[in-house]
């Protein structure tokens, strides 16, 4: 599904240079959720964004759905976007105008999708998040539960191969962050979408299948639940219940 | 994303900050308004030239003259004795005179290919018409009569064939008269009196035969041949022979189904042998160009206005690009690409420049047809016909096309800025 080599990531140059990525090795296997953990600056949303095609690697190579990711460019690379990935990222969360059901809609009318036939298939998967009947209101009416819902839907409506969660609970009390969670796991779980979370929640993390930690830019550390209950080496400051 | 969806989502964005749109879309109202009106302006007082110069007709008649030799190059030319006197005339600039032509020259003009007959033109100058006792007054008769094309208010104008003496008077002389309305104007006998040479007064009664709309040549009454001839004849009683037979110019008739070049021909052959000719288009055709100079210059100022409202679409759009950095990241993360980003912007502000056209040229349309009827039937009432205002389909066109044309061009700057932006760079934005 997703396989990366070598990846580094620096912004700036000279004494202003950053690195957010030093060499990182990932694989993710189709219907697999992931759950990149670490503190902030620690390089896990990078390491988000490149996979996801929305940011490209200073160096190292990276082949997502079996293309290499240098050669996507264009009409190639805006299809794989729309049909392969969903996303469920906080500050996409925008234009305070439309109605939920008019953001749920958006990635099919990028698709270029009928009116008709996208309004029915947003329906369904507002459904799915349990908010037909919120279909008219806009954001403001929405708790923040119903608005990850909402993000969910969106991610959800072009049936994509992988979602990208950045904090799909951060701003959420824990009871609603539930929901969301069992929403964002039964879908992976139910209809093998792979999932790759970004997130500094432990509980979170514990429930996915394998957590990849990170700090300075550098893996330190990998844990399968399935496989033992504890990392071979512990992150600093990542207790783990 | 569809062409539709574009152009829906577009519209939708373009409200979304209502007031920053109001604004622009004023600023091009008052462009697309100004550059509408100035149109409408330009089309009415030449559709008006136009319809005078129909009125006037004579499409196969044009006025000879023999221009005085131009002297800038060469020095005053040679003194002639064989060529006529100078004559003042009222055509063109003050003090422009044309040597007169005498019977010979207008034997001459008639020889020319093309040219199937040639009068003199004389001038007649009659000291008054009067009607039953009502009280005498000037009369001036128009130097266009021969050939022209009567725009009758009342009337059926000259019996070609008839030998009678015949007049048109202008609407204008029908009160002044004494007749009660232009129709009962018509037939009665009217008494013109003109002056010899040697200061003996004449009568010579002649039939009104119409009542003349008042024309953009003048007011002047209209007169058949014959009137002409016998007018002429009393005035110059008790002249020298020599005097008698000078003429300003001529009349020249040519086929009327002849084409404009057949016509320029004609002008050339006439030109070759040292006459000028002009026909009553030329002379009204004067007019147009002097006001479509105008216009012009008038559509300029709407055209720097639209131009500065320009400027405010860009700083419009990129305000909005600005705003929209995170969404406009979401949809290229989403998968649009970047000819469509750079559609949805610049549709935005050619929709801005739709709506600023439309309303300015609706504007126009109601403002133009009220200001035209009030000044039709104040101001302007002596020009009868006269739209002043007259906005064409094809200039509101024109208006639509060209606004949104420079809508369009100010928004490639924000659009392609809109375009390039990588959905990273929204994402940190804060």
């Amino acid at each position: 599904m997703l396989t990366a080599r070598n990846l580094s990531e620096h912004y700036g140059t000279g004494d202003a240079r950053f690195d957010a990525l030093r060499g990182i090795d990932l694989d993710i296997r189709e219907g697999e959720s992931v759950a990149i953990v670490g503190k902030s600056g620690s390089g896990k949303s990078t390491l988000m964004h490149i996979p996801a095609l929305l940011d490209s690697p200073s160096s190292g190579e990276l082949e997502i759905v079996g293309q290499n990711a240098k050669s996507l460019k264009g009409r190639a690379l805006n299809t794989l976007r729309n049909a392969t990935f969903g996303f469920v990222f906080q500050q996409f969360f925008l234009n305070s105008h439309a109605t939920v059901l008019e953001k749920v809609i958006l990635p099919l009318k990028i698709a270029g999708l009928g009116s008709r036939e996208r309004k029915a298939k947003a329906l369904e998967t507002l459904a799915l998040v349990e908010l037909t009947e919120k279909a008219g209101s806009k954001a403001m009416d929405l708790s923040g539960g119903q608005k990850q819902r909402v993000v969910i839907a969106r991610a959800l409506v072009g049936d994509p191969r992988i979602i990208f969660a950045d904090e799909p609970t951060g701003n959420l009390d824990s009871a609603t962050g539930a929901v969301v969670e069992d929403l964002l796991f039964s879908l992976n779980r139910d209809r093998g979408i792979t999932l790759v979370i970004v997130t500094h929640d432990d509980d979170l993390a514990a429930r996915a299948d394998r957590r990849i930690y990170l700090k300075d830019g550098r893996l330190v550390g990998e844990g399968d639940l399935k496989a033992s209950t504890a990392p071979a080496t512990t992150p600093d400051g990542a207790s783990r219940t | 994303m569809r062409a539709t969806d574009i152009v829906t989502t577009a519209i939708g964005n373009s409200f979304r900050s209502r007031l920053r749109t109001t604004l622009t879309v004023l600023a091009i109202f008052i462009g697309a308004f100004t550059l509408t009106t100035t149109n409408a302006l330009g089309t009415g007082v030449n559709e008006y030239i136009d319809t005078q110069i129909t009125s006037i007709g004579a499409p196969d008649v044009m006025n000879v003259s023999t221009p005085t030799q131009a002297s800038d190059d060469d020095g005053p030319a040679p003194y002639d004795p064989d060529s006529g006197s100078e004559i003042d005339t009222n055509a063109g600039p003050p003090g422009t005179t044309v040597l007169a032509l005498s019977d010979a020259d207008i034997d001459e003009i008639r020889a020319i290919e093309g040219v199937t007959d040639a009068q003199p033109l004389v001038s007649v100058r009659p000291d008054f018409v009067e009607w039953q006792d009502n009280g005498r007054f000037q009369l001036s008769i128009s130097p266009f009569s021969a050939g022209v094309t009567l725009d009758l208010a009342a009337g059926s104008g000259f019996d070609q064939s008839g030998s009678g003496f015949e007049i048109v008077l202008p609407t204008s002389y029908v009160d002044t008269l004494g007749f009660t309305s232009d129709d009962a104007a018509v037939g009665e006998i009217v008494q013109i009196g003109v002056t010899d040479a040697v200061g003996e007064q004449h009568l010579i009664d002649a039939t009104v035969v119409g009542i003349q709309n008042p024309t953009l040549v003048g007011t002047g009454a209209s007169t058949n041949t014959a009137l002409t001839t016998a007018l002429f004849d009393a005035q110059r009683t008790g002249l020298p022979e020599q005097a008698s037979t000078d003429y300003a110019s001529a009349t020249a008739r040519f086929d009327a189904d002849a084409s404009d070049e057949q016509i320029q021909a004609i002008k050339d052959r006439l030109a070759d042998a040292g006459f000028a000719g002009t026909t009553v288009a030329d002379q009204i055709g004067t007019f147009q160009s002097v006001v479509d100079g105008i216009i012009l210059v008038l559509n300029a100022f709407a055209v720097i206005a639209l131009i500065a409202a320009g400027f405010g679409i860009i700083n419009t759009l990129l305000m909005s690009v600005q705003e929209r950095t995170r969404e406009i990241g979401l949809i290229k993360a989403m998968g649009m690409s970047r000819a469509r980003i750079f559609a949805l912007f610049s549709t935005e502000a050619v929709f801005i420049g739709f709506l600023g056209s439309a309303i300015g040229a609706g504007v126009a349309i109601v403002v133009g047809s009220v200001v035209s009827s009030v000044l039709a039937d104040g101001f302007l009432s002596g020009l009868a016909g006269l739209q002043i205002l007259t906005v064409a389909p094809a200039c509101i066109a024109s208006v639509f096309a060209l606004v949104m044309g420079i809508a369009f061009l100010a928004s490639t700057l924000p659009a392609s800025r809109a375009a390039r932006q990588s959905p990273i760079d929204s994402l940190r934005y804060e």
